[in-house]
């Protein structure tokens, strides 16, 4: 049987991406990485920690799932019948590491030697999933660990914190790996419920970047992944309770062993629902408008800097899922209260005609080549895909979608999202 | 990365590293001012928080901004780095390589340029730094201090090597002491730096898709700078304490403990040791394969993390792990049996080779990542002797057990530090 490679010719950026879809639903993607020392491999599910309530494709009735089901469920399928999958990567001589994040759950290596061996034991098992009383109890001491181990981390508090002022429901206010309680509801019957459902490759994707032959891989991979099974009909339905457009609450704060307040505020965008190539360009138009308005060299980032309420650590981001979006901003204050202030009343008082055409332009080369860094990390552009990829959108079409949009689109984007009445304040403040 | 490589004197104790990467899109520029850790390390990191700010030509963050933008988003990174007993100055930027903009036009030439002006014509006049950069940027470094305490696990590393070099270079901060900051002036601090430039080493560290003649414009013009005697600070191995191993518990407001202890090894980058103890590290405590993960974590379940790590330079290693605090003495029996089984030679030949094989995979990863690159002349550098990543590899490939069980017997436990919550230790922990 031969596998039919589509090619995709990439010139700006002077890459090649092949693509193939097996039978059974899996997507590969294959960019070739001549001189790289390095293979890195990626498989991954579209299966995250908001995944929480659901109906199997061709089934009714919802199932519902503890939180953090998903990561618990990473973290499980390392082990198998006979020994773990970490040994078999440390006898090839490869590192292999997982994520668990909001949307997806990601199984990667990264090689420099036995890059088929390898590919064929992430192929093994991701697909053998191995989950037993005893094992399934072992785990939760190792999770509850990881756990208390984020309750300690400032910046991690401070951003959920920051979620769950932005949501009334949607789980994405829910910690990735759930709670020391919810956790403790997981049991192996609820593994397989979701294994089953979220681990067929017709809900899969694999990313592979470095030198490797198209051939030989595309094969390895259909050998390794089921032929009797077709792809489902019908998609997996997801279900997020219905969340109002104003924020659950405007502040939170918590106290804990920091020196000084941690903060991070965030923009609820209302604008939900899309996919594909419109959400990566909506992704595109408003992280343009979020570097104009708090980037390094703007008006708002001089004054706040200027007056010390913000250091080097000030950060901003874009996260543009399909059920969800948001700004984010973050970083270190003596006075997040007087910021978040100060940055209300700015966006309040100024007018989308304060964004500056020099200005556009300016952060749009700037992201160009952030954009370009990524290619230097394989695993960045491979977890960036994945991600994207789930979301319908092709994260190589940066270059083309960065050059459609014009400052009249960044300021309707302004218009629309970046309002005072839709922001919420997380601060994590020293005891 | 052995491959092309380009050294060029650009003053006196000047050098320009050109490593020629075509396979990355973008550059890592590096400039490294190499100084000893001594009362002045709180000053040496303040200074490139401010030189950051401006120079002739570029007088505030708009300008710089703007010029950065220009040049597609290159970034400006500025730090210090604790190499052993030396403390290094780093301004650095990531650019897109001129192959990749938009009209072949050359940016990395004008990014050295401006990384060198920084440090040459900076904003000094007669009352010293400009005022209003120098208070802005001490009040940051002093936040920057105190946030030493947020993250827990680097932390209770940096808290545990304090005690284990008590009244050494190597005890110092990197970002220096708060109460130090107090007695800098804006006037001393300039006076300070006029004096460092002229006797400091300067490294240029070029990495990426670069030819020389990229560099033309730059080479051409010759830093304008004052050079007398220059000042190459000493480098030492850690002493072996004369007594038994110390316990220190430290109290803070903590979900989770974090245990960390410290080892003297006698053995530094140059030993003939040196390779067999970078293989014992990785046994214990250097990944999935380690004796610390599989008996700390996937054995027992006491912990989500659990690793060793040398300090190469000093001679030093750290095991760590986050654990709750009631496990603490269970921790320590487990902890302290691995030690003893490595004493023992307990060490199978699966371990042995997981090791070497993670150890090797890491080392050929290297040539993929240009801080890596950059951070292995460096290494070279500072500690005066250069091993080449290939003889490395040989190396790593033919330590024995034997080897291993002889540099065991050199790692002399020194101190157990424990960061728990409330008043008091948890139980009379014996160390």
């Amino acid at each position: 049987m031969s596998i039919s490679v589509k090619e995709i010719r990439m010139e700006r950026i002077r890459e090649n991406l092949f693509f193939s879809k097996l039978d059974n639903g899996l997507e590969v993607f294959i960019l070739p990485k001549k001189d790289y020392s390095k293979q890195f491999a990626i498989f991954a599910t579209h299966f995250g920690s908001v995944d929480l309530k659901f109906t199997v494709p061709g089934q009714t009735g919802t199932t519902e799932v503890p939180a953090g089901v998903a990561h618990f469920l990473e973290h499980k399928l390392f082990e198998e019948e006979k020994g773990n999958v970490f040994d078999k990567f440390s006898r090839l001589g490869a590192s292999a590491n997982a994520y668990t994040n909001f949307t997806n759950t990601a199984y990667l290596f990264s090689s420099t030697s036995n890059f088929y061996e390898c590919l064929e034991v992430l192929l093994g098992f991701v697909q053998r999933p191995y989950f037993t009383d005893e094992n399934v109890e072992k785990e939760k001491g190792i999770i509850s660990q990881e756990i208390r181990m984020y309750d300690d981390n400032g910046e991690w508090r401070s951003f959920f914190n920051m979620l769950q002022g932005l949501y009334h429901r949607h789980p994405a206010r829910i910690d990735i790996a759930g709670t020391v309680e919810s956790i403790s509801g997981i049991d192996k019957d609820v593994l397989y419920t979701c294994y089953n459902n979220f681990y067929h490759p017709d809900n899969m994707a694999m990313f592979i970047a470095g030198d490797v032959d198209i051939n030989d891989t595309l094969a390895l991979i259909g050998k390794n992944t089921p032929k009797g099974l077709a792809e489902r009909k019908g998609s997996i339905k997801r279900y997020f309770p219905e969340e109002p457009s104003h924020v659950h609450r405007e502040r939170t704060e918590q106290r804990l062993a920091v020196a000084q307040p941690l903060f991070n505020i965030g923009f609820k965008d209302s604008d939900v629902g899309i996919k594909g190539r419109d959400l990566f360009s909506k992704d595109i138009i408003t992280t343009v408008l979020l570097e104009m308005l708090f980037g390094k060299g703007s008006d708002l980032y001089e004054k706040l800097y200027g007056e010390g309420l913000i250091n080097d650590s000030f950060s901003f981001d874009f996260v543009a899922e399909v059920d969800y979006s948001y700004s984010i901003l973050g970083g270190e204050s003596p006075s997040p209260d007087r910021l978040f202030e100060i940055i209300k009343e700015t966006i309040k008082s100024m007018e989308s005609q304060g964004l500056r055409e020099e200005d556009f332009r300016l952060a749009r080369n700037k992201l160009l080549g952030r954009y370009l860094k990524n290619f230097d990390t394989l695993e960045y552009i491979a977890s960036n895909f994945i991600a994207y990829h789930f979301k319908g959108a092709n994260f190589l079409s940066f270059v083309d979608l960065l050059e459609e949009i014009d400052l009249r689109l960044v300021k309707e984007r302004f218009e629309e999202h970046i309002k005072p009445c839709d922001a919420a304040l997380s601060i994590v403040s020293p005891q | 990365m052995e491959g092309v490589y380009y050294q060029h004197r650009l003053g006196k104790e000047i050098n320009l590293y050109l490593i020629r990467e075509p396979k990355f899109k973008t550059v890592s520029v590096s400039l490294i001012m190499y100084r000893p850790l001594d009362e002045n390390s709180t000053g040496n990191a303040l200074l490139p928080q401010i030189l950051k700010r401006g120079c002739e030509g570029f007088a505030d963050t708009k300008s710089i901004e703007e010029f950065l933008g220009r040049c597609y988003g290159a970034s400006l990174n500025v730090d210090v780095f604790k190499k052993g007993d030396m403390q290094l100055i780093y301004l650095g930027s990531n650019v897109i390589s001129d192959k990749y903009t938009l009209k072949g036009e050359g940016v990395v030439s004008d990014i050295l340029g401006f990384l060198v002006r920084l440090i040459t014509k900076p904003l000094i006049d007669e009352t010293g730094f400009k005022k209003a950069y120098f208070d802005q940027e001490r009040d940051n470094i002093k936040r920057l201090i105190d946030a030493r305490i947020n993250d827990k696990i680097h932390y209770s590393i940096e808290r545990c090597y304090e005690e284990t070099t008590k009244g050494q270079p190597f005890s110092r901060y990197k970002y220096g002491d708060a109460k130090e900051l107090e007695g800098i002036t804006a006037v001393g601090l300039a006076e300070y730096y006029k004096t460092m430039l002229s006797e400091v080493p300067i490294d240029i560290f070029v990495v990426g898709d670069v030819d020389i003649a990229d560099l033309k414009a730059f080479l051409d013009i010759p830093p304008a700078v004052e050079r007398r005697d220059i000042k190459y600070p000493a480098q030492a191995l850690s002493p072996r304490p004369a007594d038994a191993p110390r316990e220190v518990i430290e109290s803070m407001d903590v979900n989770q403990g974090k245990l960390t202890m410290s080892y003297t090894t006698g053995i530094g980058y140059s030993h003939e040791s040196y390779v067999p103890l970078l293989v014992y590290a990785s046994i214990l405590g250097g990944g999935a394969h380690s004796k610390l993960f599989n008996n700390v974590r996937e054995k027992a379940s006491l912990a989500y993390y659990s690793f060793a790590r040398l300090e190469k330079l000093k001679g030093l290693m750290v095991i760590g792990s986050g654990i709750e605090i009631a496990n603490y003495n269970k921790t320590l029996e487990i902890i302290e049996q691995q030690l003893e089984d490595m004493r023992k030679g307990r060490i199978s030949k699966g371990e042995l080779e997981a090791a070497q094989r993670a150890l090797i995979n890491n080392i050929h990863s290297m040539k993929d990542n240009k801080m890596h690159i950059t951070d292995l002349i460096i290494d070279r550098i500072v500690s005066g002797y250069w091993m080449t990543p290939d003889g490395l590899i040989d190396r790593i490939g033919r330590v024995t057990r034997e080897e291993i069980v002889d540099v065991a017997g050199s790692v002399k436990h020194a101190v157990t530090y424990f960061l728990t919550a409330g008043e008091k230790a948890p139980e009379e922990g014996k160390v």
